[in-house]
């Protein structure tokens, strides 16, 4: 069966959301339309309103409605601490786990040559300009664990060695990866062990 | 190609996202070349095997289905990943994106996959990862058919005599007024990078140009985009 042009559309529209195929596509339009047309208009506000009005912050690069978002515009975090992550979203799963106190920069995304992505489309010259004009001592490297967030980590801190930035002292350092909280050795996989084992922390030198 | 290869070895060459929890992956193996299949559901919080779909981990991988598009079965880790850091993993991916723009899918070639699982594992040794780059360029246009013809060297009428190099018809004697100039090469040099000899910093630089040259003649207008991970100091 055939539903009409305007039906149609929105189906497609809503399929173009990740893990949305034509089945739940057409059963989220039909609900709208059936039972809950509050629902839907309130959804169409809030869609366009957030992309019409949704930019990126000048100085982190996070999404924000703001041009200076409110995590960079709060003045009681740690000025001297700068954490570098892939995603918005990485910026808030540190904030949900209130490990950090200091501002972020993020990458929307990481190095990956094949896919044509270099350092220009990460912003990294934006990264040092910014580490240049600020007061930050330290920048935690917090991109994934992954091949890629690796050579992005090793890429950022090779070009944090800025020479007009000898004058004070910066220091530059990766999150720690590894096992899980709860988890056993005998199942994790040989590349995280490696990690683990690379990365490992004294906890007493007699 | 058969419908379903077992135990296959291979290396993940690029993955990206696929529908909500899959991937799309792109790998090379050891007796069908490149292969791309679709990954399901490793991208899952519960799947536990996702972390060695890495580049540069040997895997034993299962394909299955008959379009070119394959099915990923069952993978694993052969032994743990290979420890690259710094250069020596912005080497690594320099590799992959070579393998990516200069051999087609499905053009098998088992020499090809044992001369990038050799290059990876110097690649995790060498501290000069120059001479390890340019054996690897080398050997890989030999593979491909555009290998570099040194036999004009063989007829070198003196000690010290300047080669004019193009990708398409190779060396030509010239005299050495414009040995400056990007794509000319001294005659001593050349005899060096014949014989893989990179021993002198000169035949180095040398090699660089002159594989440089050679490759881009393949690789189209589309710089590598793996070259910008070794620029100092860009802002
Ligand atoms: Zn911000």
């Amino acid at each position: 069966m055939n539903y009409s042009p305007l039906i149609d559309q929105l189906i497609k529209a809503f399929q173009r959301l990740p893990g949305v195929g034509p089945k739940s596509a057409q059963r989220m339009v039909l609900h709208f339309l059936e039972k809950d047309r509050d629902g839907g208009r309130h959804l169409a506000k809030a869609l366009n309103a957030a992309i019409e009005g949704v930019g990126q912050c000048q100085r982190c690069r996070t999404l924000s409605e703001d041009a200076i978002c409110h995590i960079c515009s709060d003045p009681k975090r740690d000025q001297n601490l700068l954490c570098v992550v892939e995603t918005p979203a990485d910026v808030f799963a540190v904030e949900q786990s209130s490990s950090f106190r200091g501002y972020y920069f993020v990458l929307m995304g990481h190095l990956s040559p094949i896919d044509g992505i270099g350092p220009d489309e990460i912003g990294i010259r934006d990264l040092l300009n910014l580490v240049r004009q600020s007061d930050i001592s330290e920048v935690i490297l917090a991109t994934n664990p992954t091949v890629e967030g690796e050579a992005t980590a090793y890429f950022i801190a090779e070009q944090l060695k800025i020479p007009e930035l000898d004058v004070r002292p910066l220091k530059v350092s990766r999150i720690a990866h590894g096992i899980p909280l709860g988890g056993e050795l005998e199942y994790i996989d040989g590349g995280t062990l490696l990690h683990s084992f690379t990365g490992r922390q004294l906890i007493s030198d007699n | 190609m058969v419908n379903s290869i077992q135990s296959q070895p291979a290396y993940l060459l690029h993955s990206r996202p696929y529908r909500d929890s899959s991937l799309l992956v792109d790998f090379i193996t050891q007796d069908f070349g490149r292969v791309s299949a679709v990954a399901k559901g490793v991208r899952n919080p519960k799947s536990k095997n996702r972390a060695v779909l890495q580049p540069f981990i040997p895997l034993l991988i299962n394909l299955s289905g008959k379009n070119e598009l394959k099915t990923l079965g069952q993978f694993e880790a052969q032994s743990n990943s290979v420890a690259l850091k710094h250069k020596a993993l912005f080497s690594a991916l320099y590799l992959n994106e070579l393998i990516v723009r200069l051999i087609h899918k499905q053009e098998a070639d088992t020499e090809i996959f044992s001369l990038y699982k050799w290059t990876l594992s110097e690649l995790s040794v060498q501290v000069d990862i120059e001479p390890v780059l340019r054996t690897f360029e080398l050997n890989l246009l030999d593979l491909l058919g555009y290998g570099i013809d040194f036999s004009v060297l063989e007829e070198t009428p003196g000690d010290n005599c300047w080669y004019h190099f193009h990708h398409e018809s190779g060396f030509e004697l010239v005299d050495g007024l414009n040995n400056k100039l990007e794509k000319y090469f001294s005659s001593t040099a050349l005899h060096h990078i014949a014989k893989k000899n990179f021993s002198d910093l000169e035949t180095q630089k040398a090699a660089k140009r002159l594989l440089r040259a050679a490759l881009s003649g393949h690789l189209g207008e589309k710089p590598l985009s793996s070259r910008s991970l070794f620029r100092k100091n860009i802002g």
